[in-house]
């Protein structure tokens, strides 16, 4: 059983139960189907055991939520998921964003900045790879399969020295790229890619394109990326998020806070109540977080409409 | 090469042939982008740590080649193996509670019986998208019995609840952070397989007159578990690399959260309080090895439970 | 260019005043970087002119720091010397700016002109050669602007490696409402604190003479004041005795505090701690005379009720009073603009309008002048109920111990006390067993790194 990684990950990939799927038994199945819908007898136990693990889910982000509407002193005496004193938020947020010049703002647009190249970049370049991986063999490609997906048990905060050391010779540290060029690399999403294009590319499809004569980039491109889509979505869903809340290397790569993503300057914020000179600002680190998760949340609504019909596109194909 | 010298059949078909030879090719091209920057950004950092490991840079004396004397000292360091020990345990205990939870939220989810279904996928998978950093800040203000909710559970309702960051429950506050956190995650994980189950199996199973536990068990756990296997993998990576939770909470709990807390943990205090590079790289690669031993133990066992 | 024309003149100014060979030698060594041996006799390398001219020129510093008063020192500044331009980084925390500090050291770029660095991990920076030296810019002769105390504490075996913004004599901030509420007197020596403490928890259990879950800043001051002194070095040869008089002392007065769970083990400078501050959970606070600033910043709501004594004393009468915290400004050894850098520190350190500003803060002055000033010393804080709370403080800093060090390697020493003295506290068990086990702690570790501790 010598069997190296990928065909070890080969062998845990979602496979579709197949089996019973196909005669005429499916069939005959297929038209009872209206019926089975039209009793949606809904549990109450059910509902009420997830209604549980919801409010497990939501009582520290509304926390969070009642907590951005009050005042510094309130904060600190009142009851934690009740309203207290006056309603603040709208100043909280103004204060949020004017305080020391308005560098929140600075952050909040660095941010974007790490995400749309790091996890966009991260994104197409997991898609190139996991692809390649998946249609293609080629020499090398299971040394290379393993290594990558290797990697990731490696700890990324004991790499942070020699990564800074490295950068700082290159002269890359204390600017955009020191954050950008690390967050491009995202073994985990070349591994779904690598999963939905076993799933959902045929290399029939491929072949049949191949005898067509078109190119392997056009037929990426045009055939391949377009099944891929669901997991494309997916894959940058998990990146966006995986940027956003990047945090250990920006603190060490950054020293001038004018290039701090949103995590490193909160903390930053909240670093000087526990320095004796400093001056708490527990409201606006409450009311930025607050802020922090808002676009991410809103990122993931608006993303949930594809990721929807991906799972669905994914079902109707198994 | 071979192909040269081969006879007729190899001759009568030589675009094919170069077509292929060329397509076994194409494969690094897609890879080429990922593998440029993977080499610079994460290849090249993990070899010069490695390199760093066999090296000792002292505050007196200078830099020295070591050999193996960092991998002998972490292998003989209990402040390492109590680290691990926690995180072994945070393993054992957290893991399971925590996708037991997914499991049953996927399950739910893929349950034609549940209300508000979309309401609960978007809402567990909401912690999620909050930052390790806020998280743990905003659960050190819940957890204060003082002035925090903990504190205004005790005095409002005359409770007595102890004090989460003691240091008999300060691993359990930390479990119940990452499973906050990541039980909406693996839950889309394990639904996304789920959906990936044809209707018609369900059907059939309907007609055999399966009861709801039957189709769970027959149908539904045995198509989650490849999902499972990637979800446990990720898991142990999790237990194994803990460091932000412990780390943010340090500050609240000095005395019950040590500087070796985790093997992560210790890994930076070590090059960052003492500037023991060389040593903390040392642990920091036998970390990654039994990580990634344990992974692949994960996914064999996994694995052969596929194959029965 | 620039910077070229700036080390000509170092070499030039060196060799017409040092006049020797060893002299140009040394600052070659120096300039490129290489470990020049600073525990010698200082040579010469700039005079006062050199600084002063280096001022006037077109110039760019770097300054790390983290302190919030910062930014209006710099602008005070910039205001006074228009050709030189400063550029603050806000750290945020000490810690954070030790590790970058030492980070880009270790990689040899980016490292700043100018740097805030705490007089406890002064050694460090110093030890590790990335400070300038100041004596060899002739800044011995600014010795009688400071306090004693905090001259001491920027002088490293012989040499001047920052000069001293802030310093941190202990007081006693206690609660003037609370003790009134609980009929609890000022104690004046440290068995009549316990006897408060107790008085003050059987009166209500939910309040506590002061909160403390062991802190080694905290701790080290508490020793200082006992007359205890673990550290000394001698360049590599370290000594680290935390059984010594003093720190029994200490522990032995402290313990019984800690077991019976007369002081609250809530960390300070947590937003617990700071509410149980604000809501006089806390009957006292020891701490540094910064501590005054920190009170009106943190809980303004509590204008009026609190108040300032002096430590309580081991011995009745006495005056004796330790240091927590306080920093210096140092120059980088890095730094291509050594002399503006220097003139920069000179100005933010000694002149009147930065220490003002420090003032105004509420920091605790280094300087003399500001010190012996009537109008800082008669000024009635209305914070404390209009007491003159500046006398309290000077008094203390006249009562600092003299003859106290840091450990080369503080840093390190600090953040594994929690791991050996705070776990004493954690079980409440012995004091002096924590510093036992801290003192090993330190001990092996010095040892690794090459120094000769204990030995």
């Amino acid at each position: 059983m010598a069997i190296d990684a990928s065909d070890r990950f080969g062998a845990v990939l979602p496979r579709n139960p197949a089996p019973a799927t196909n005669g005429k038994a499916g069939r005959r199945m297929a038209s009872r189907r209206s019926q089975r819908v039209s009793r949606p007898r809904s549990s109450v136990l059910l509902t009420v055991l997830m209604g549980v693990i919801l409010l497990y889910s939501v009582v520290p982000l509304a926390w969070l939520v009642i907590n951005a509407t009050k005042t510094q002193p309130k904060l600190l005496t009142s009851f934690g998921l009740w309203f207290s004193g006056d309603f603040v938020l709208w100043d909280n947020i103004v204060q949020t964003f004017t305080y020391e010049g308005g560098v929140f703002g600075q952050w909040l647009f660095n941010t974007l900045l790490y995400v749309v190249v790091g996890a966009g970049g991260a994104t197409i370049l997991a898609t190139l790879a996991g692809y390649g991986l998946a249609r293609f063999n080629f020499p090398g490609k299971r040394a290379v399969f393993a290594i990558i997906l290797g990697a990731v048990a490696i700890p990324g905060t004991a790499l942070a020295v020699p990564t800074f050391l490295m950068f700082s010779a290159l002269g890359l540290t204390n600017g955009p790229w020191a954050v950008i060029i690390p967050s491009l690399i995202s073994p985990f999403g070349l591994y779904l890619i690598w999963t939905y294009t076993m799933e959902s590319v045929p290399v029939e499809l491929l072949e049949a394109a191949r005898v067509d004569g078109a190119g392997e980039m056009r037929i990426f491109f045009t055939i391949a990326l377009r099944l891929l889509m669901p997991g494309f979505v997916t894959v940058l869903l998990f990146t966006v998020v995986a940027t956003w809340n990047n945090y250990f290397l920006p603190l060490i790569m950054l020293s001038d806070s004018t290039w701090f993503p949103l995590t490193v300057g909160l903390n930053h914020w909240s670093a000087q109540a526990v320095s004796a000179g400093g001056q708490p600002i527990y409201n606006l680190v409450i009311t930025g977080s607050l802020l922090t998760i808002v676009p991410i949340v809103v990122a993931f609504l608006l993303m949930q409409r594809y990721w929807q019909s991906g799972l669905a596109a994914g079902s109707v194909k198994g | 090469m071979t192909a040269t010298t081969m006879s007729a059949p190899a001759r009568t078909a030589p675009p094919a042939r170069r077509r292929k030879n060329r397509r076994r090719w194409v494969g690094w091209w897609f890879l080429a982008p990922f593998l440029a920057v993977f080499v610079f950004a994460l290849a090249a950092p993990v070899i010069y740590a490695i390199y760093l490991s066999f090296f000792q840079d002292r505050l007196v004396g200078g830099n020295t080649f070591a050999g193996f004397n960092n991998y002998v000292a972490a292998f003989q360091d209990p402040k390492f193996w109590s680290a691990f020990g926690r995180v072994a345990m945070f393993f054992f205990v957290q893991v399971p509670i925590m996708l037991g939870l997914s499991t049953f939220a996927a399950l739910a989810l893929d349950s034609a019986r549940l209300r508000f279904r979309s309401l609960f996928r978007i809402t567990l998978f909401l912690p999620y998208a909050v930052p390790s950093v806020v998280a743990a800040l905003m659960w050190g203000f819940i957890y204060g019995t003082d002035f925090g909710l903990v504190g205004n559970l005790n005095s409002y309702f005359g409770l007595d609840l102890p004090d989460p960051l003691s240091s008999d429950l300060v691993l359990a506050a930390m479990g119940n952070i990452a499973t906050w956190a990541f039980l909406g995650y693996n839950m889309l994980i394990l639904y996304s397989a789920l959906r990936t189950v044809p209707k018609e199996l369900y059907e059939a199973a309907d007609i055999d007159g399966a009861g709801t536990f039957q189709v769970i068990r027959a149908i539904k756990l045995p198509a989650m578990r490849s999902a499972f296997v990637v979800a446990l993998i990720f898991s142990v990576i999790g237990a194994f690399q803990l460091f932000n939770e412990p780390n943010v909470l340090r500050t609240l709990a000095p005395n019950t959260i040590a500087t070796n807390f985790t093997p992560n943990m210790y890994a930076f205090n070590l090059s960052f309080a003492g500037q023991q590079f060389n040593y903390a790289a040392a642990i920091a690669i036998v970390m990654g090895i039994i990580t990634m031993i344990v992974a692949y133990v994960v996914q064999v066992v996994g694995v052969r439970k596929d194959d029965q | 260019m620039f910077v070229h024309s700036k080390k000509g003149t170092r070499r030039l100014t060196a060799t017409l005043l040092g006049g020797s060979l060893a002299a140009v030698l040394a600052l070659t060594g120096c300039a490129s970087g290489g470990s020049g041996g600073a525990a010698t006799a200082p040579e010469v390398v700039g005079t006062q002119a050199d600084i002063d001219a280096a001022l006037q020129e077109d110039t760019t510093l770097t300054f790390w720091a983290w302190g919030p008063q910062y930014q209006a020192v710099v602008d005070a500044f910039m205001a006074e010397y228009p050709k030189v331009k400063v550029e603050l980084t806000n750290n945020g925390s000490n810690q954070t700016e030790y590790t970058k500090l030492q980070n880009v050291i270790k990689a040899g770029s980016g490292i700043p002109d100018v740097a805030q660095i705490e007089y406890t991990a002064l050694p460090q920076f110093a030890f590790g050669d990335s400070l300038v030296d100041m004596n060899e810019y002739g800044v011995s002769s600014m010795e009688d602007l400071y306090t004693t105390a905090a001259w001491s504490q920027v002088n490293v075996n012989g040499g001047i490696y920052g000069l001293p913004q802030d310093t941190g004599p202990l007081a006693m901030f206690y609660r003037q409402d609370v003790f009134d509420q609980f009929g609890l007197t000022v104690p004046t020596t440290w068995d009549e604190y316990r006897a408060q403490a107790e008085k003050l928890q059987a009166a209500d259990p939910s309040r506590f003479m002061a909160a403390d879950a062991g802190e080694a800043a905290l701790t080290n001051a508490m020793i200082w004041q006992a007359g205890g002194q673990p550290y000394a070095s001698d360049g590599t040869d370290v000594t680290v005795d935390l059984q010594d008089e003093g720190s029994l002392r200490y522990a032995d007065m402290w313990t019984p505090l800690v077991q019976n769970g007369l002081v609250d083990q809530t960390p300070s400078f947590t937003p617990e701690w700071t509410s149980g501050l604000a809501a006089g959970k806390y009957a006292t606070w020891l701490g540094g005379a910064w501590a005054a600033g920190t009170l009106q910043r943190r809980i303004p709501e509590a204008t009026g009720t609190w108040r300032v004594a002096p430590l309580p004393q081991y011995k009745a009468g006495d005056t004796a009073s330790g240091e927590q915290g306080g920093s210096s400004s140092a120059v980088l050894n890095a730094s291509e603009n050594a002399l503006a850098a220097i003139g920069f520190v000179q100005w933010m350190s000694s002149s009147e309008e930065a220490n003002q500003i420090w003032v105004d803060n509420g920091g605790f002055p280094s300087t003399t002048a500001t010190l012996g000033s009537e109008n800082w010393l008669n000024a009635e804080i209305p914070y404390f109920g209009g007491q003159q709370i500046n006398q309290v403080f000077a008094e203390s800093a006249d009562g600092v111990l003299p003859g106290w060090e840091f450990l080369p390697f503080q840093a390190y020493a600090d953040s594994v006390f929690s791991d050996t003295v705070g776990q004493a506290y954690a079980s409440k068990g012995e004091l002096a067993e924590g510093l036992k086990a801290w003192q090993e702690n330190i001990v092996d570790y010095g040892n690794s790194q090459g120094f000769t501790v204990n030995k």
